[in-house]
C-alpha cells in the first residue's frame, strides 16, 4: 500500500472512530436526561 | 512485510475506538437505558391505569359518598398521588366531570395530572382549586404569594421518604446522619460504610419536583453535593415509598434501605419510627370561594376517605 493511501485510509479510520465516540456521547447524554432515577440504579448505577 | 505493518496499524485504531466506545457503554451508556414502560416514561406514572372511571382501573373504590354537585374543584396532583386523589374523584364527582382523551385529561375536565410542579403552578394560577402533593418548596411558595394566592396545605396521609440503592449493593441500614454526610460529599466511597469499595454516587433530583424538596428538608439546611466521576460508581437515590412500591411496576433491581435500623414499613411510619416520615397534602388558595372545596376536604379528612387513603397503599392519618 503507498504511504498516500494508507494515511489517507488511517485518517478516514481514525475520523469514524471519533464520530463513533461523539455519537455515543451524545446518545449517553440524552438517556441522561430520560432515565428514571430508579431504572438508573436498577441498572447497576 | 511494509503491508502488514499498515494493516496492523489500521487494526490497532479500529480496535482501540471500538475498545473504549465498549467500555463507555458497559460503565456509563448503559445505566441510563429506562426500562419503564412508555406511559410511566412520559409521565411518571401509568395514568391510564388508574384513571377514575374505567372498569379496570386499580384504584380503591368508593361508592357511600353522596356525589358533588355544582361548580367543582379541578384537582391535580403529583405522580405518587395519583391513585389516590383518583379515587377521592370516583368518590365524589359525576362520571362525565373527567374527560381523558389521546393520553391527555382535556382541558374542561375536572381532575388533570401535571405532576408536583406543574400542581403548584396551577393552583397559583388558579387553573386548578385542590392539588395533592408533599409539601411545596420555598420557591413553589413564592411563585403562589407572588400571584396574590395564600395556600392552606391541609395534611391527609402519612408517607415514608426512602433512600434506594441497587439491590447488589450489601448496605443494608445507614443513620440519618450517613445519609446526610453523604449527600454533603462527607463519604465517598461505600467500603467507609460497610459495602464495596464503590464509588458513592449520591444521586439527586429535579428542583421543585416533590422528592428534591423533601430532600432539601431531610437535610436541614446542609448543602448537596455530587461528585461527577463517582457516576462510574454505585447509586443511592430517594422518592417516596409508594411510589417505588407501588406504581413502577418491576424495580426488581432496587432495594429500600432502612433508616436508623428501622424499615420503611407501613407500620413503622404508622407509628412514627421510621425517622423519614412525612405528610402528603390537599393544597388550595385560602380565598377560594368554591363552597365544593370544603366538602371534597371534609371526605378525605372523614372515615371513609381516610380508608380509601389507607386502601390505596398510603398510611392514614387514623
Amino acid at each position: 500500500m503507498k504511504d498516500k493511501t494508507f494515511r489517507r485510509l488511517l485518517l478516514l479510520v481514525t475520523a469514524l472512530g471519533l464520530l463513533s465516540v461523539i455519537a455515543l456521547t451524545a446518545y449517553t447524554w440524552y438517556l441522561h436526561g430520560e432515565c428514571s432515577v430508579l431504572s438508573y440504579i436498577a441498572n447497576g448505577g | 512485510m511494509k503491508l502488514t505493518k499498515q494493516l496492523a496499524a489500521l487494526g490497532a485504531v479500529v480496535l482501540g475506538f471500538a475498545a473504549f466506545d465498549a467500555c463507555i457503554y458497559t460503565v456509563i451508556t448503559r445505566r441510563y437505558i429506562d426500562r419503564s414502560s412508555s406511559e410511566m416514561h412520559a409521565k411518571s406514572v401509568a395514568v391510564s391505569e388508574y384513571l377514575p372511571f374505567d372498569e379496570s382501573s386499580g384504584i380503591c373504590r368508593s361508592e357511600t359518598a353522596e356525589k358533588l354537585t355544582g361548580d367543582l374543584p379541578v384537582v391535580d396532583g403529583a405522580a405518587a398521588l395519583f391513585p389516590v386523589y383518583s379515587a377521592f374523584v370516583h368518590a365524589l364527582y359525576p362520571e362525565d366531570a373527567v374527560s381523558y382523551e389521546n393520553g391527555d385529561f382535556t382541558p374542561e375536565s375536572k381532575m388533570q395530572f401535571h405532576n408536583t410542579r406543574g400542581a403548584y403552578t396551577a393552583v397559583a394560577d388558579g387553573t386548578a382549586d385542590v392539588v395533592f402533593c408533599a409539601k411545596p418548596s420555598e420557591a413553589q411558595m413564592q411563585y403562589a404569594k407572588e400571584k396574590g394566592k395564600e395556600l392552606q396545605l391541609v395534611p391527609i396521609g402519612c408517607e415514608a421518604f426512602v433512600f434506594i440503592v441497587n439491590k447488589d449493593n450489601p448496605v443494608e441500614s445507614l443513620t440519618v446522619e450517613q445519609v446526610q454526610d453523604i449527600y454533603a460529599g462527607k463519604y465517598q466511597r461505600w467500603s467507609e460504610l460497610g459495602g464495596t469499595n464503590a464509588r458513592i454516587d449520591a444521586v439527586q433530583r429535579n428542583e421543585g419536583s416533590g422528592s428534591q424538596t423533601a430532600m432539601l428538608s431531610f437535610m436541614g439546611g446542609r448543602e448537596m453535593h455530587r461528585n461527577p466521576f463517582a457516576v462510574t460508581g454505585s447509586a443511592i437515590g430517594y422518592s417516596f415509598r409508594y411510589y417505588v412500591e407501588g406504581l413502577t411496576g418491576d424495580q426488581s433491581g432496587i432495594k429500600l434501605l432502612s433508616l436508623n435500623g428501622v424499615s420503611p414499613t407501613a407500620e413503622h411510619i404508622a407509628d412514627g419510627s421510621y425517622p423519614a416520615s412525612s405528610n402528603f397534602y390537599a393544597v388550595y388558595d385560602k380565598a377560594n370561594p368554591n363552597p365544593n372545596i370544603p366538602l371534597l376536604i371534609d371526605f378525605i379528612l372523614s372515615e371513609e376517605g381516610q380508608r380509601i387513603v389507607s386502601e390505596s397503599g398510603y398510611v392514614s392519618l387514623r
